[in-house]
């Protein structure tokens, strides 16, 4: 919805689309890192919302698995988050992209 | 030495006998012993010594039994299984009787996770059934475990450990049985608050004639405030404290001399009981408590060691 | 399965520190199914390492095999682990040390801990089972075992401190064996078996008893 929508996608923000935020493994977040990134945002279905009934939750715990090995390798985990998103809700997702940027503008590279 | 234990000539005689508990210090102070010793002597027939309670290391118990001889007080030397293999066990077993020790309770032991030194490894190498048994081996057959000849038998009173109120309930009693074909001659039992359930599992008791091939000795554990009282209850594996007690002791105006008072209930209500043979007062760390209890209940005077 | 888990990211580090090419290795058995040293592990922790020593021109190489402690299964590793200055192993003790055994030259370092010999009792959660004591007694206990899964190994309990099922050391996790035991005896109708008195265990067979070894003669050539 938001990329028919108004507001463009910000340029530096790479899309990855996947069929359900479930897909997410933890290497795709390491990888991401490891490839240049700042920080991943895993976009998923609002609790309870999930077609695949438990797709949100093994990511969110896979965001959380992942985030504790980047505090035990002294990186702030913060550079990895879940939010949710409805597909009805595209000026929401280009909202937190943008506070997602924020954020991560503000954190060193490391710790 | 060849005198006999005098826990089990009042037992067998069939008196109503009265045991206490002195915990060891937690250093090598002969002084400690030798006070809470003090309070002890003359009012029961014996005293048991705990063997590390808790996991908590303090002076051995074949070394503060041997201290209470030398006082004129007739231990009861308690052994548990999580420390000693059946080489030491054994041994210890000898060094007892050498030692004028006549008295001896096998018990598992609490699990090192409840002590000081969590991260030792425990041993239990075999457990109190199995203990019970290797002591009457010693004893009777003059044999070792392994089948070597024991030169001297060491002519042991044995006892156990019973909790009625742990579960699973109804198989308690069967576990007892097993106790009582292994040796035990004399039970101990957790504290007991809740009348009514121990008088069904001594009715159970009864039922299997255990109480006619073995002397059980009620647990008393005096109680200072309610606050001990809902501690137990919450925290203590197996004790339960009905809420009549919790509310006596939290309406009385000096809860520890009402504590007292249900200890000394308790003692009265024992000696109707049939099948039970004896008090056994576990006064922790209130050994000065024991001659008033066991005046009021009308337990003195005991036989002279 | 033998369950194990991984060791704390900082241990690991520690391990690899002064080693420039570090080979990671997985292992396919048991490590895999308790999701501690398969290769997606692998794949994760040198990633990790990657990005914990980024910039500090360190390699993380990473393979896994089939199980770790198999001679044959290791052979193929051999170019890979003379061309790296250590070895993380992700398998369990035993694979650790067949590697050690195989590639005799090379650091090799133990990524995990190994725990137990257990089961799953449901998705992410496994309990110690058996104890490898050599001389099972199952059949006595109605398939539970009071070695492995009763805290102070009674074979004659339960002991005082077993309330509503639990054992006292840890009540919250930990079920009383002997309660599990009374239970399905119970059910069978074999209650009486635990009236005999189990006798002194021979340990001799256990760990305890030393080293153990195990020959077939029948297919030793």
């Amino acid at each position: 919805m938001a990329a028919d929508g108004d507001a463009p996608i910000p340029g530096n923000v790479q899309i990855v689309l996947v069929p359900c935020s479930g897909n997410v493994q933890v290497m795709d977040l390491l990888n991401a890192l490891r490839d240049g990134a700042e920080g991943v945002v895993v976009f998923g279905c609002h609790d309870d919302s999930c077609k695949h009934l438990v797709g949100n939750k093994r990511a969110r715990k896979r965001i959380e698995y992942a985030a504790a090995l980047l505090k035990d390798i002294g990186w702030n985990p913060e550079r990895i988050s879940f939010l949710p998103v409805s597909a009805v809700e595209g000026r929401v997702f280009l909202d937190r992209l943008a506070e997602v940027e924020d954020k991560l503008r503000g954190l060193t590279v490391e710790a | 030495m060849t005198e006999a234990s005098q826990l089990q000539t009042v037992l067998d005689g069939g008196g109503f006998a009265v045991t206490a508990e002195l915990g060891p210090p937690k250093g090598a102070d002969l002084e400690v012993v030798r006070r809470k010793a003090e309070y002890l002597k003359g009012m029961v027939d014996a005293v048991n010594v705990t063997d590390n309670q808790t996991a908590v290391v303090r002076m051995s118990s074949i070394a503060t039994c041997a201290i209470l001889r030398e006082l004129g007080i007739e231990p009861v030397m308690q052994m548990v299984c999580r420390d000693r293999n059946r080489i030491a066990l054994q041994s210890d077993i000898l060094g007892a009787y050498a030692l004028g020790i006549r008295n001896i309770l096998c018990l598992s032991g609490d699990h090192q996770r409840f002590g000081n030194h969590p991260e030792a490894k425990n041993v239990f190498d075999i457990d109190s059934i199995q203990l019970i048994h290797t002591v009457r081996t010693m004893r009777d057959d003059r044999k070792f475990i392994c089948g070597d000849d024991v030169e001297g038998a060491p002519r042991m009173f044995i006892g156990a450990a019973a909790n009625p109120f742990s579960d699973p309930f109804e198989y308690r009693v069967r576990r007892l049985a097993k106790k009582v074909a292994a040796g035990a001659q004399f039970i101990q039992t957790q504290c007991v608050y809740d009348l009514k359930k121990f008088r069904k599992w001594m009715e159970m008791v009864r039922d299997l004639g255990l109480h006619e091939r073995t002397h059980i000795l009620a647990g008393i554990t005096p109680l200072k405030s309610d606050g001990m009282a809902r501690y137990m209850r919450d925290h203590v594996a197996g004790v339960d404290v009905p809420d009549e007690l919790i509310q006596r002791l939290r309406a009385a105006g000096k809860a520890a001399e009402e504590g007292i008072n249900i200890a000394i209930e308790t003692i009265q209500e024992m000696k109707d009981v049939e099948g039970v043979h004896g008090a056994h007062l576990m006064a922790i760390e209130w050994e000065k408590k024991v001659p008033e209890i066991v005046e009021r209940a009308g337990l003195l005077p005991r036989e002279a060691q | 399965m033998i369950v194990a888990e991984r060791k704390p990211i900082a241990d690991i580090k520690q391990m690899v520190e002064s080693h420039e090419r570090v080979l990671v290795v997985g292992c396919g058995a048991c490590v895999t199914v308790c999701m501690a040293g398969g290769e997606k592990e692998a794949e994760i922790l040198a990633t990790v390492l990657d990005l914990a020593f980024k910039d500090g021109g360190k390699q993380f190489l990473r393979d896994c095999v089939e199980r770790q402690c198999e001679p044959e299964f290791l052979e193929p590793l051999a170019d890979k682990v003379d061309a790296s200055d250590a070895v993380l192993s992700m398998a369990c003790g035993v694979g650790v040390q067949t590697m050690v055994a195989q590639f005799p030259h090379v650091p090799i370092y133990p990524a995990l801990n190994t725990l137990f010999m257990g089961r799953p009792l449901e998705q992410g959660l496994w309990s110690e089972t058996c104890a490898g004591c050599g001389n099972c007694i199952l059949h006595m206990t109605g398939g539970i075992c009071p070695i492995a899964r009763c805290s102070k190994s009674l074979l004659n309990g339960p002991c005082g401190g077993s309330v509503d099922g639990r054992c006292e050391v840890d009540p919250e996790n930990i079920e009383c064996a002997w309660q599990l035991i009374h239970d399905r005896l119970s059910e069978a109708g074999k209650l009486h078996l635990l009236d005999e008195i189990m006798p002194l265990r021979d340990w001799s067979s256990s760990a305890h008893g030393g080293l153990r070894r195990l020959v077939r003669e029948d297919v030793v050539l």
